[in-house]
């Protein structure tokens, strides 16, 4: 394993529950952050430090933009390293997406072109990170909205060939691969069975949108049918994993998240049960 | 194409609609507009967070509409959105639309030395022993470090304290009270003297402890310095300083 998760579920812990989980202390085997909403101190890294002492914590950057061409943003990487010196995660997590051209940041999850010269920018920033985070990173495939012409892999490909070529684990986000199914016609376990599985740390499960024609990743619903079965197909083939919760729009009160967790670990249990836990 | 090409074509899409240059299949062409309405409901959710007084003056039409057209004029330039509104309060002070509102920047000042103050880095004070050995005339020399979550607003003009007390359950602001300044202490504000905000000022660009408090006499001839200066050293805050 490439991280120190519990092999249970998580939830995604955003600001509106932060302190009734500090009050009320419930049973949830780890919980993940968005690292910036914890960079700097103050209350943001307090808030954190106290969820730390009861808990497992995943920091999960939205902002490092691994794909983008150039160097990283050194005050950027410097934060993260500072929190992750602060909070000791057992897991720390980014995506496969790009945010920064020219020195201007684009604020989301962009897709990287798997076009000439995206291995090698990629390798050179996840080197760079791990490098200074001291630790192997877990990189996510990301929802697409559009399909770059002629590109030379698929995304389980290139996270295939990043994994060999840097030692980076994966976080598998079964939404994501299924919102990319209902926008682009991609087969999710097709792309899932060319990953090296033994690399995956950690799978995401989410809620997603249909806006006009494209269904969109807004973390803003509850689970569908469809990704929970996607989620026990990918248990059956890389065996019992970390799952990970996450709301991030339409936030609903804390109890309703927990039982949507109580339910991702219903799932993780059936795998438990019909597997033995790999080495 | 290169990956490169792909994203550089990509980037002035976002920024100028030039769609058809990206090399994305035409199917999902008409979905680079997704992404630039993700970029700016972003940015405009992380504005919306960091400028709530700003936001509760003008109502939250009239503050998207702004926040767009800040974006338009300023690039984000972080990947981290709670670094996004750096500038918004100059911005909004050349705002043809907001001159109706002449007060709309300084507060929007107050609203982001807040935010920063939120998340500014944890800082230890300093070791004061070597303070307590010098004479009144040697103190008057040091320079000091202040905490990053200690910031001074200034409005020449405007209540701004007031008008942040009132969308926080205060009372009705008198906008023609005058200007106010206020000390933000990580997540208090504080109202503050003018002659004390130029003290603390003073010391924050590097000058000593003898030139802010000329500089708040300046405001203020009977000023007296000791109870700004108690504060700055009782909560803390004084995170170094120099003994020249």
């Amino acid at each position: 394993m490439n991280t120190a998760l519990p092999l249970a579920a998580g939830l995604g812990l955003r600001s509106p529950h932060i302190q009734e989980v500090l009050a009320t202390a419930p049973t949830v085997a780890w919980w993940e952050v968005h690292s910036e909403n914890h960079f700097g101190g103050g209350a943001p890294l307090a808030v954190l430090r106290a969820v730390r002492e009861r808990y497992p914590v995943s920091l999960h950057g939205v902002g490092l933009g691994l794909g983008s061409p150039g160097p990283l943003q050194t005050a950027h990487l410097e934060q993260l390293a500072a929190l992750v010196a602060a909070i000791e995660p057992a897991a720390v997590s980014e995506h496969l997406a790009w945010n920064r051209y020219n020195g201007q940041c684009f604020n989301d999850l962009l897709p990287v072109p798997r076009l000439a010269g995206a291995i090698e920018q990629l390798v050179c920033n996840i080197d760079l990170v791990q490098t200074r985070l001291k630790r192997p990173i877990l990189l996510e495939n990301v929802s697409s909205y559009v399909v770059f012409e002629h590109q030379e892999m698929t995304e389980a490909e290139l996270l295939a060939e990043l994994v060999t070529r840097t030692g980076c684990g994966i976080l598998l986000d079964v939404n994501n691969l299924y919102v990319n199914a209902l926008n682009h016609g991609i087969d999710p376990l097709t792309e899932i069975r060319r990953l090296p599985l033994a690399a995956v740390g950690e799978i995401h499960i989410a809620g997603h949108e249909q806006c006009a024609d494209v269904v969109i990743d807004t973390h803003g619903a509850a689970v569908c049918d469809e990704v929970w079965a996607l989620l026990d197909a990918t248990l059956a083939l890389t065996g019992p994993r970390p799952v990970l919760l996450e709301r991030d729009t339409h936030i609903p009160p804390l109890p309703d998240l927990l039982a949507e967790c109580a339910q991702a670990q219903r799932h993780l249990t059936q795998t438990l049960a019909s597997n033995k836990v790999p080495a | 194409m290169s990956y490169l090409d792909a994203i550089a074509r990509f980037a002035d899409a976002l920024n100028d609609g030039a769609d058809e240059a990206v090399p994305v299949s035409a199917v999902t062409r008409s979905n680079l507009g997704y992404y630039r309405g993700n970029v700016a409901a972003n940015r405009g959710s992380a504005l919306q967070a960091g400028f709530p007084t700003v936001m509760a003056l003008v109502g939250v039409s009239y503050f998207d509409a702004l926040a767009l057209a800040y974006q338009q004029a300023q690039p984000s330039v972080s990947g981290n959105l709670h670094d996004d509104g750096v500038a918004l309060a100059d911005f909004i002070a050349g705002f043809a639309p907001a001159q109706s509102l002449p007060y709309l920047a300084d507060v929007a000042r107050l609203d982001w030395a807040v935010h920063r103050a939120h998340f500014a880095a944890d800082v230890p004070p300093a070791d004061l022993t070597p303070l307590q050995s010098l004479s009144p005339a040697e103190f008057g020399l040091v320079r000091l470090s202040l905490h990053p979550a200690c910031t001074v607003v200034q409005s020449g003009a405007w209540p701004i304290h007031a008008i942040d007390r009132m969308h926080h359950a205060g009372p009705p602001a008198q906008l023609d009270a005058g200007g106010e300044s206020v000390l933000v202490l990580r997540d208090e504000i504080h109202l503050l003297d003018a002659a004390a905000a130029r003290l603390i000022d003073t010391l924050q660009q590097g000058l000593n402890i003898n030139a802010a408090c000329e500089a708040a006499w300046q405001i203020c001839a009977d000023f007296d310095p000791g109870p700004t200066l108690s504060l700055l050293f009782g909560r803390g805050l004084v995170t170094g300083f120099a003994i020249s």
